[in-house]
């Protein structure tokens, strides 16, 4: 049940984009039309699910003070591992998936290489850190969440913005103005869910 | 010619070739961290630091750096720098690091910094490159100030803390200021930037998306 | 040997000693070509940047510098980061009785408060039963006593005692989680075990200007003042509402949500310190100060509420009723008693 509402959570409440802003830059550049969005949507569902757990057992045996050794804190070291093994992870997966999947590397593949510094793998690593998971499954359910919570954030954004096409927007308002504004918007419908509790 | 050049290095990113709304580049912590001016203003301290240092070291590392490795070599400097500047703001800012929480360590994807170092640092000097970095990370601040302004003024009554709206309203005598909540609520920082590159963009026709 | 030039415009590589007066593909001026090193000689910087030993060793190196710079910066500021969080503790736990003090506890003043009222000194460790436990109060994380929200059956609860004007104040930590995250803070009762007499809370994530307020606003702690833990002698801890009853606290307009985990946080923290408030208020209704009883009572291990304080060390003899009370003298020849008292 508890996994259940971290999910329900991290997706509706704790929203990577309409609440805690994190890959904002890409969200912004890559939501034209819904197809790519959708493609990258995946890709850091993907990425998130799979570094997710790594960081959260390292962060777990050798970051945390006394985790490695006894009366060593090493966690000032985290956000240096964090990335360096998100963007491990990330070279690696984008080899694996070339090399086996090529179906999936045509759609994914060119948005592999971005999401290394894509701040929503590492505010999710960050965040899961904050939060101080218990158990193993709570940071796979928590990655799994916010990866499709940041899928349908920018997924329903590029639809909008595939119907916006048809609109009368002001000249200056125009592409990056209005994308904020429609995006503050749906963060305000996304409040709604604030408070839910399973 | 370098006279000249450096200059527009230093000033162009301030406003008409603004980092945030412009380039459209570190976005998530423009947002994230506005709510009130003052872990604003650490936040633009912080990033122009990490950003001014690490221009310049990459600068200087930019002829030895294998090219395979390149981006990780500048993530690890970023992150070390990042790493260093939290340290301190735990050991010297306690309250408003808690404020800031992880998004001082977001420093290191924020889309400004790889952007500069790639573009800018690794085929440049040191010199050019420290202005640079000084350029891009004050216009960063200055976008965060604007918006917190907007932000702390109208959904808290106060700038840096200090209550305006009610040491006025007491002043005269009219009932006290309802805080607007919907400013510190995330919606109202998108909103707000949006009419900010709105308005830069009605200033600048040639910026209009067409 | 022939230098290369390269084409800007159409990318046609050129060799010989200067660029061609005109590109040979698309017809640019030599202007428009540009000379490209000769990449069959990089011994020119003694070193190939591309190549795996130095890809490698360069890797190393950076490594090494960048771990020794952060252990030095680490190791460097820790004694100052600690003592902030420590300050930052201390600043909560005495905001509880910040009324009483009669001053606002702030980040800087917290530590003098804290030697002030020698406060290491005056901490107890109890279990959920209501008895001592020997362990040190201050460096017990909240967080670590409650599970789901509620207290593990094997908690040690952190007790802090400040001694303002005469009167003990019992401070108590609280934790729980609010509309988004974690909310935690201290609430001070009196001697009686049950009346408030201040509280203090902090959040990690609730909503700037609404839910924020729980710490933001004065107020709200201090309508806390005064409510009760107990009514009738029964376990009924004030509520956070906007509702019309009896000792509540009102709720936060825009935050109910928040004012409601408040509230929860409030029952289920105080639900572990159950037992030891009402030992607290079992040796105020024994009055231990009145030497007859409070003797007859300490003597007689077996006998009910006061024996079970004050054959109990570090609680009834040393640091409560009987010290410094004259006439408490005598039922401290208790041996256990006057070990503590000296």
């Amino acid at each position: 049940m508890e996994l259940l509402n971290l999910f329900i959570k991290s997706i509706f409440i704790d929203n990577m984009i309409f609440a805690l802003f994190l890959g904002m830059c890409s969200y912004l550049a890559v939501s034209k039309t819904v197809k790519t969005s959708v493609g990258l949507g995946a890709a850091v569902t993907f990425v998130l699910i799979v570094t997710l757990p790594v960081n959260y057992l390292l962060d777990k045996y050798v970051l945390q003070p006394n985790a490695l050794i006894e009366g060593v804190d090493l966690s000032y070291l985290s956000f240096i591992i964090f990335i360096a093994v998100i963007a491990a992870i990330v070279q690696i997966v984008e080899m694996v998936v070339e090399k086996f999947f090529p179906a999936l590397y045509g759609s994914l593949g060119i948005f592999l290489p971005l999401i290394a510094v894509n701040c929503a793998i590492l505010g999710g690593s960050l965040f899961m850190q904050q939060k101080e998971f218990e158990s193993f499954a709570e940071p796979v359910v928590y990655a799994l969440g916010s990866g499709i919570g940041w899928l349908f954030a920018i997924a329903c954004l590029a639809a909008i913005r595939e119907k916006l096409a048809y609109s009368h927007v002001p000249a200056p308002l125009k592409g990056l103005g209005i994308t904020f504004i429609v995006t503050g918007l749906m963060a305000i419908a996304f409040l709604s869910f604030s408070g839910i509790q399973l | 010619m370098a006279a000249e050049k450096k200059p527009g290095v230093f000033t162009g990113p301030l406003w008409t070739n603004n980092p945030v709304v412009v380039q459209v580049l570190g976005i998530c912590s423009a947002l994230a961290v506005t709510t009130q001016m003052k872990p604003a203003l650490v936040m633009g301290i912080s990033l122009t630091c990490v950003l001014a240092f690490a221009n310049v070291i990459i600068s200087l590392l930019r002829k030895t750096i294998p090219n395979r490795i390149r981006i990780i070599v500048q993530l690890v400097v970023v992150a070390a720098l990042v790493i260093i500047v939290n340290q301190i703001l735990k050991a010297f800012a306690f309250e408003v690091s808690k404020q800031l929480s992880v998004y001082v360590g977001l420093i290191i994807t924020n889309c400004i910094l790889m952007g500069r170092l790639e573009a800018f640092a690794l085929g440049n000097k040191p010199w050019p490159a420290l202005m640079d970095g000084l350029g891009n990370g004050i216009g960063y601040a200055l976008i965060l100030l604007a918006v917190a302004t907007f932000r702390e003024f109208f959904g808290a009554g106060t700038l840096f803390g200090i209550d305006v709206i009610a040491r006025f309203v007491n002043e005269t005598g009219y009932d006290g200021y309802q805080n607007c909540g919907f400013f510190v609520m995330p919606s109202a920082a998108l909103i707000l930037l949006g009419c900010i590159i709105w308005y830069l963009r009605s200033k600048n026709p040639e910026l209009q998306d067409k | 040997m022939a230098k290369k030039f390269r084409c800007t415009v159409c990318g046609y590589i050129h060799e010989g000693d200067k660029a061609p007066a005109e590109c040979p593909v698309c017809k640019q001026p030599s202007s428009m070509f540009e000379e490209i090193a000769d990449e069959s000689k990089p011994a020119k910087k003694g070193l190939n940047t591309n190549s795996n030993v130095y890809t490698i060793v360069y890797a190393l190196i950076l490594t090494v510098l960048v771990a020794v710079l952060l252990t030095v910066a680490a190791v460097g500021l820790a004694p100052q980061q600690k003592a902030n969080s420590d300050n930052e503790k201390k600043q909560q736990i005495l905001s509880a009785v910040a009324e009483k003090l009669g001053k606002e506890v702030t980040f800087t003043n917290a530590a003098d408060i804290w030697s002030e009222l020698d406060m290491d000194n005056n901490t107890l460790v109890v279990d959920v039963n209501g008895n001592t436990v020997n362990a040190n109060a201050f460096s017990i994380e909240p967080k670590s006593l409650f599970k789901g929200g509620i207290v593990k059956d094997d908690a040690q609860l952190p007790v802090f005692k400040a001694n303002i004007a005469g009167n003990t104040y019992y401070i108590m930590c609280m934790y729980g989680s609010g509309l988004w995250d974690a909310i935690w803070g201290y609430i001070a009762v009196e001697a009686d075990g049950s009346t408030i007499a201040g509280a203090s809370f902090d959040h990690k994530g609730e909503t700037a200007g609404l839910g924020a307020k729980i710490k933001d606003d004065p107020n709200f702690a201090k309508a806390f003042i005064g409510k009760t833990i107990f009514t009738n002698g029964e376990f009924a801890p004030v509520v956070v509402t906007k509702k019309n009853v009896e000792n509540k606290v009102d709720a936060i307009t825009g935050a109910t949500k928040t004012s409601d985990y408040v509230g929860d946080m409030i029952r289920n923290s105080l639900t572990g310190y159950k037992a030891y408030l009402l030992s607290i208020q079992g040796s105020e209704q024994a009055q231990c100060n009145k030497e007859q009883e409070c003797c007859g009572k300490c003597k007689n291990e077996g006998e009910g509420q006061c024996a079970g304080k004050c054959k109990d060390n570090a609680e009834g003899c040393g640091e409560g009723q009987c010290k410094g009370e004259g006439d408490c003298g005598g039922n401290c020849k208790d041996v256990e008693c006057n070990n503590v008292v000296k």
